[in-house]
């Protein structure tokens, strides 16, 4: 068994969110070092609450017994220099389908996300990976504040951008349509990057059969995350998919088992400028910017494979 | 079989995917159009184009403006052979080359296939920006391959701005529009002459992309060179077909297709030949992924005269202008209704201001070229 990946999540809780972190915690191929949040989905109050409960209610079902919870530490409440947008028509008021989850059981942790990414990275010595699903904010955030910490992060998988069309924008995705200018400073970082956009997570689909064999299972997770997929399953049969398209998981489900997943290198930047592409992962395919690649971009997905880790981990919980 | 397509070829998960529920015309998934023998085009023609059969009592008028280069030469020889279309006039652009040498390109094409419409030339730079040229793929000639002998007629006195005026005036019914480079000379008509726009039936060009780029990674060359002038066209309201890269590198010439046109035997076949011996070098190098070259500008052309080979969606296209790494993009929003590259359309059908053609069935393609090409001398 190869070694366990030792990573820290940054998200925005967020229903895709959840059903990850949900993955990450139960996986014994990842190490979760702490979770992040960042205003995304929906605003940085309820992104992070929204994390603690998701991992109470983790730590509650886990199949381990009782386990320490990861450091849930509070990041930005904004992107730099665009307005904020919300997700909320897509993941609920509460940001996860307006569903229950458990009062937090531990408390947010002090440390702001940017440090706590930084003393994590230095503690371990460059074995450290960020699995970035939410706007690249804090990221951008740690590598400015702490110039040498992008030599200390081994790489970071990311769910964010499309080569093809974007969501929020014919060109533009939401991760980093949130917050371009961040996300154009980590693609600048020398950081080797797993991008996991829509290329391939919007083919990344869970279908209404799936979903009931999640429920079927009868256990308190699932159950939960097919409780929030309700909502989310509202707004993807509204824009016309046949099912729900697990960005964020698929990401997760990315860094457990690379066989899931072909990749393509390429040179990849994002516009920060434009007036109909603001926020577009710019691929270079054709090498026509003569610059050498800086991110392993996702092209091609097991889609089967995928839903058969999801359904693994999550009915792993007790 | 050559494997064209570099970038997404998503295997297992299409068959759940939107694309598919969204898709119920008998038009394949975007695996196997992605193929260059794709079959099964839908019969979605670009409903701009309206009832147009061969055989028609009349031609389509046209006018011809161009920056020749090979694959705008072959679309003037496709243009002239067919029946359906008569070339009222050709008009120059700078682009692939420099206004003289690309002016002198077209004259040279047109005697050589005795075709008598005025080569009128155009703009010498884009509207605001500086020249830049495609000698990479053109070379030094713009129009390098074939030995052709000067031109045995002269330029028109009329610039091309004053012969499409001219032309448009005098028209007894609408003329298409057919730009196969940048897109100067036409914004500045509708700009100097919007009342004339009436006079014009649509807009055929080759232009843009939906997903990706060739000149950068986000620009097609023809946009990229005056983006300025390409969103003063798509702002028109005229009707507009476009056909980008999409289709474009799907409508590949192999090294075989190549053969068969010379071994037509006419001096035509030969000389088209020539060309693409010369044009197949740069996409060799630089697009060897594609399994040979990609015919741009005839796709313009044979979306009017054969459109049930093709597929188009209708959609919002916007030329970025401002962009710091996607300026030259065209911006592809389609309409509802539509579902393209894994975007389900969501602008509302009035918005739609472009049929953009995004595949073709390519041996069609390769067939009507063939066809033109044996029935010239």
């Amino acid at each position: 068994m190869s070694k366990t990946r030792k990573i820290i999540i940054d998200c925005d809780p967020g229903i895709d969110d959840a059903l990850a972190i949900f993955m990450a915690l139960s996986s014994s191929k990842l190490e979760v070092l702490g979770i992040t949040t960042v205003a995304g989905n929906v605003n940085i109050d309820k992104v992070t609450r929204n994390a603690r409960s998701l991992v109470t209610l983790a730590m509650r079902h886990s199949r381990h017994g009782s386990m320490n919870p990861p450091p849930v530490c509070r990041g930005a409440s904004g992107p730099y220099f665009t307005e904020r947008r919300d997700g909320g028509h897509v993941h609920g008021e509460n940001g996860v389908g307006n569903v229950s989850l458990p009062e937090p059981a531990f408390a947010e942790d002090p440390r702001n996300a940017a440090a706590f990414i930084n003393e994590t990275a230095e503690a371990l010595g460059g074995e450290l990976e960020l699995v970035t699903i939410g706007p690249l904010t804090n990221i951008a955030g740690a590598l400015h504040q702490y110039p040498d910490l992008a030599g200390k992060i081994n790489r970071i998988v990311m769910m964010g951008g499309a080569a093809g069309f974007g969501n929020v924008t014919p060109a533009a995705e939401f991760n980093i349509y949130a917050d371009p200018h961040s996300a154009a400073a980590v693609f600048q970082s020398g950081i080797p990057i797993d991008m996991y956009g829509l290329d391939v997570t919007n083919c990344a689909l869970i279908t209404e059969e799936e979903r009931a064999a999640l429920r079927a299972s009868g256990k308190a997770v699932p159950a939960a995350c097919c409780d929030m997929l309700e909502t989310y399953a509202d707004f993807y049969q509204s824009v016309g998919f046949s099912g729900l398209a697990l960005h964020d998981p698929f990401a997760l489900a990315g860094a457990i088992d690379e066989t899931l997943v072909s990749f393509e290198s390429r040179y990849v930047a994002v516009e920060t400028q434009g007036k109909h592409t603001l926020g577009k992962t710019v691929v270079d395919v054709f090498g026509t910017t003569g610059r050498a690649p800086n991110t392993r971009v996702a092209v091609d997905l097991d889609r089967e494979g995928f839903i058969a880790l999801l359904t693994e981990l999550l009915c792993s919980y007790e | 079989m050559p494997e064209i397509s570099k970038n997404m070829t998503v295997k297992a998960a299409k068959a759940d995917s939107a694309e598919k529920a969204a898709n119920n015309t008998a038009y394949k998934t975007e695996k196997s159009a992605s193929s260059p023998t794709a079959g099964h085009i839908a019969k979605t023609h670009p409903a701009s184009l309206g009832p147009f059969t061969s055989g028609a009592p009349h031609s389509l008028p046209v006018i011809m403006d161009c920056d020749p280069g090979h694959d705008d030469a072959i679309a003037l020889v496709l243009a002239h052979a067919r029946p359906e279309i008569d070339i009222l006039g050709v008009c120059t652009t700078a682009g692939n080359q420099t206004i003289e040498k690309i002016t002198l390109n077209a004259r040279k094409i047109l005697s050589f296939l005795g075709c008598d419409a005025p080569v009128a030339r155009g703009s010498s730079k884009p509207l605001f920006r500086e020249l830049i040229t495609a000698a990479e793929v053109h070379g030094e000639t713009g129009m390098d391959g074939p030995d052709l002998p000067m031109p045995d007629r002269p330029e028109s006195e009329l610039s091309a701005f004053e012969l499409m005026v001219d032309i448009l005036e005098n028209a007894a019914e609408p003329v298409t529009i057919i730009p196969t480079g940048a897109f100067t000379n036409v914004a500045m008509l509708l700009l100097a002459r919007p009342d004339l726009k009436s006079k014009i039936a649509r807009i055929s060009m080759m232009g843009g992309a939906a997903i990706g780029g060739n000149w950068t990674p986000a620009a097609e060359f023809n946009i990229l060179v005056d983006p300025e002038a390409a969103q003063i066209v798509f702002s028109s309201g005229l009707p507009i077909i476009m056909s980008c890269l999409d289709v474009s590198h799907k409508a590949i010439i192999t090294l075989e297709d190549i053969e068969s046109f010379r071994n037509i035997g006419t001096k035509t076949g030969v000389m088209v030949a020539e060309l693409l011996d010369f044009f197949k070098k740069f996409h060799e190098e630089y697009f060897a992924g594609f399994g040979g070259s990609p015919l741009h500008d005839p796709c313009a052309v044979a979306a009017l005269i054969a459109p049930e080979i093709f597929r188009s969606v209708k959609a919002r296209v916007d030329a970025e202008c401002v962009g710091a790494l996607t300026t030259g993009a065209t911006v592809v929003s389609p309409a509802k209704g539509e579902t393209y590259g894994g975007f389900i359309g969501r602008t509302p059908p009035e918005e739609a201001n472009v049929d953009v053609v995004v595949d073709i069935n390519r041996e069609a393609f390769v067939d009507l070229v063939a066809d033109a090409l044996r029935s010239l001398s």
